[in-house]
């Protein structure tokens, strides 16, 4: 009886004692790096390998669609991303469907620095930052139809799109060789797919939360969307692809120590579950 | 009952523009039907902004009584009600004054305060799928013991020391990910839409009435 | 090669013509089966449990004596995609509405959109009108919480430990929230019925919550609930556009085998 007790107490455990135990395996990795090697597996590679086919002087549209509740998985694959297309001869154009895009954006940008080396892109006419525009997929159906009037100044000196030489290549999705979103919901993969490749069949990588990762499955086999980063282990392995070790790679120690905690758990919940059965 | 209380007419005006909307996904109008496709979608957008007014006083009705007439935790409705206001002028557009959305203070609000509210919360999320796995990962029945079997599996491709220990758990977790999740996915995606479209047929034909208020 | 022939072309989109005829097919049969429903036809609908739990989790938060939570999802109404599923929320909500008027019960409607929230309160209003229980109708019930996700999420979390919600009901479109809500109810000992056609938040709420209803499930919820002849029979439609879904697979597989794509490319025209 007393024996049952025991595993009824263990199968109904404190919420509490869960989080501290995980809050510690979380924090050591951060202190204590491990540095386990990370396998790359199909999908970062397809991701990667759509920006390195990019012709040179093709034009890029990278959007932020996401708020700062994804930062954590989202701001290593953006830094990442746009690392990649900036060392490539290709042009770069940033926008943003979600309102706090263009803050994360300029995050992300001011870490990385376009205009200085080893990029030496010149603003307006290597890349461009046209802000947020609102409305979502109508947003994106109308940038879609044309950049100049949904997005009619850039975000950095609210000047017009159209005095600056990138943007004279630049009128519709027909223009567009690749679309990059980094996402983490509603407006987002769906609606890009719907808006962007259905009409203009304009390619497509995303970069997601993890737990977006079923929801893009079905668009990667029709071959929607070419390639995707979904969550930290995806960042990690196409950091290792570029060769740039970021926050992705950094992060990595702390994903394996997590998950296997969180497999510790349901191992002992279930040998709990069955002792009090047993037992009773 | 008043000519403008009845239920034909908001169901009228439903169909009306969602046809406006519905006709031209498919077929060729012009450019002028698309203009006002388009300035329907900006009148949204508009009522969308003016009810920011009701979200105010819906506020306001539940925070001020609280404040004024001291109930548990009142101090909190305090702090939000001066908040909301403190953001509100804050994000006025007058640079001169050192206010709007790009302002010093409003910068420093929303990065110091926002910023890292919405990544903790989004964190949390860390915590309660364990405890929620730990209480229904359980093999129970044969069903239960597939989600308990896929799900660890996963979980353990997604960890650099899963792939490191047990190598063949990434092609494993891959096959999950690439063949049952996405039948699943694709059987639920299917569904979710007809569903969907049924219900927009429905309330095309004035019979889905939720929309409105509430039936009758 | 695009096969879609030139007239076709000219009047219609490229790309959404087999689209179109789906829907046109799929709404015939609706009207169709509503008329039939109407005429007295009506057709069986298996249970659905989650949608019968709602009654017994009503029930249970009047015998606690505790609060009733019932919300719609976070979606905009206006939102192409997401807004059925709204939609569909708010059509669960008349229903509770109502049965918490009945029992008397005190309902909790927290809303994350502004552009919902007079429908979200002429909804409830009319149920307890209905029942001729408007005394008991409280507007400070039907909460704004912000229109920031987390925002809403933290707000309808603490409003539950606070209240010590008995009933926690969430049928509509989730994100990320559903599991911080689903947790917090369990822990509050909330009896919880959740649904949404969000595909990768169905997992958390089958973890989390004592009854989901996944995707399609929810959009027939208010034709179930209402028990209405004409409403249940549009249901049918549903599986005629099922049936032709799953015979296009077979068939387009069986033809892919002999090297014919032919349905992959008529679906694209």
């Amino acid at each position: 009886m007393a024996t049952s007790r025991v595993w009824e107490k263990l199968e109904a455990l404190d919420a509490r004692i869960i989080y501290l135990i995980l809050w510690i395996v979380i924090l050591l990795p951060f202190i204590y790096p491990i540095g386990l090697p990370v396998s790359i597996g199909p999908q970062a590679l397809a991701y990667a390998k759509a920006i390195d086919e990019l012709p040179a002087g093709s034009i890029v549209v990278v959007s932020f669609d996401f708020s700062f509740g994804g930062l954590g998985e989202l701001y290593p694959i953006a830094v990442a991303t746009l690392h990649h297309l900036f060392t490539r001869p290709v042009k770069v154009v940033i926008i943003a469907i979600w309102v706090d895009g263009p803050p994360i954006a300029d995050m992300v940008l001011k870490e990385l620095k376009p205009e200085q080396p080893p990029y030496n892109k010149k603003y307006g006419v290597d890349w461009i930052f046209l802000g947020y525009t609102p409305g979502g997929e109508t947003a994106m159906a109308a940038l879609g139809k044309d950049f100049w009037s949904t997005l009619p100044t850039d975000y950095y000196y609210k000047k017009s799109v159209s005095e600056y030489p990138i943007m004279q290549g630049l009128r519709s999705a027909k223009d567009v060789a690749l679309l990059v979103s980094f996402e983490t919901g509603t407006p987002g993969a769906d609606e890009w797919v719907r808006q962007w490749y259905v009409p203009y069949k304009v390619p497509m990588i995303v970069g997601c939360i993890g737990v977006m990762a079923p929801t893009i499955a079905p668009y990667l086999a029709g071959g929607q969307i070419k390639g995707a980063l979904p969550g930290l282990r995806a960042a990690a392995e196409y950091e290792l692809i570029i060769g740039r070790k970021g926050l992705g790679v950094a992060s990595a120690d702390v994903l394996s120590t997590s998950h296997i905690v969180f497999v510790l758990f349901v191992i002992i919940g279930n040998i709990a579950y069955f002792m009090r059965r047993r037992s009773k | 009952m008043a000519w403008f209380r009845r239920v034909e007419i908001p169901i009228a005006i439903t169909i009306i523009f969602a046809l406006i909307q519905v006709i031209p996904y498919f077929v060729e109008m012009g450019t002028a039907v698309e203009a006002i496709q388009d300035k329907i979608v900006r009148w949204s957008l508009v009522v969308g902004t003016g009810a920011l007014l009701v979200g105010l006083a819906s506020l306001l009705l539940i925070h001020v009584p609280r404040v004024t007439r001291r109930r548990t935790y009142w101090g909190y409705s305090l702090v939000l009600i001066i908040v909301m206001f403190l953001m509100a002028i804050l994000g006025l557009p007058f640079p001169e004054l050192g206010l709007g959305l790009t302002g010093y203070w409003f910068k420093f609000l929303y990065d110091n305060v926002l910023v890292p509210l919405s990544s903790s919360l989004y964190g949390i999320l860390a915590f309660y799928i364990t405890s929620a796995a730990y209480r229904a990962f359980k093999a129970r029945s044969l069903e239960a013991a597939l989600l308990l079997i896929s799900g660890t599996i996963l979980v353990l491709r997604n960890a650099p020391l899963g792939t490191f220990l047990i190598p063949q758990i990434a092609d494993l977790g891959d096959w999950l990910y690439n063949i049952p999740n996405m039948a699943i996915n694709r059987a639920i995606m299917i569904g979710g839409g007809l569903g969907a479209m049924v219900l927009g047929i429905r309330v095309l034909l004035g019979y889905e009435r939720g929309y409105l208020r509430g039936g009758e | 090669m695009d096969i879609t022939p030139l007239l076709l072309q000219q009047i219609f989109k490229s790309g959404r013509v087999s689209g179109m005829v789906f829907l046109l097919i799929v709404a015939v049969s609706a009207a169709y089966f509503i008329r039939r429903g109407k005429a007295g036809k009506i057709p069986y609908l298996r249970k659905v449990p989650g949608l019968d739990a709602i009654d017994e989790a009503v029930g249970r938060a009047t015998e606690m004596g505790r609060p009733v939570f019932c919300s719609h999802g976070i979606a905009s109404i206006a939102d192409a995609t997401y807004g059925p599923q709204t939609i569909a929320g708010l059509a669960v909500l008349g229903y509770v509405a109502q049965l918490c008027a009945k029992y008397g019960v005190r309902l909790i409607v927290p809303v994350r959109q502004l552009v919902v929230y007079p429908i979200a309160r002429e909804i409830v209003e009319n149920a307890y009108r209905m029942e001729g229980k408007m005394d008991q109708f409280r507007v400070e019930d039907i909460v704004y919480l912000s229109g920031w996700q987390f925002g809403y999420s933290l707000g309808y979390m603490s409003l539950m430990q606070r209240e010590k919600a008995g009933a926690n009901i969430m049928v509509g479109g989730y994100w990320a929230e559903s599991l911080q809500l689903s947790e917090v109810g369990y822990m509050v000992g909330a009896m919880q019925v959740s649904g949404t056609a969000n595909i990768h938040q169905i997992p958390f709420f089958v973890v989390a919550t004592d009854y989901t209803l996944i995707g399609e499930e929810i959009f027939a919820a208010g034709a179930y609930l209402s028990k209405d002849a004409a409403m249940i029979g549009s249901i049918v439609s549903q599986d005629i556009g099922k049936y032709i879904s799953i015979a296009l697979i077979i068939v387009s597989f069986i033809l892919l085998l002999f090297g014919n794509d032919f349905i992959v490319k008529m679906l694209r025209w």
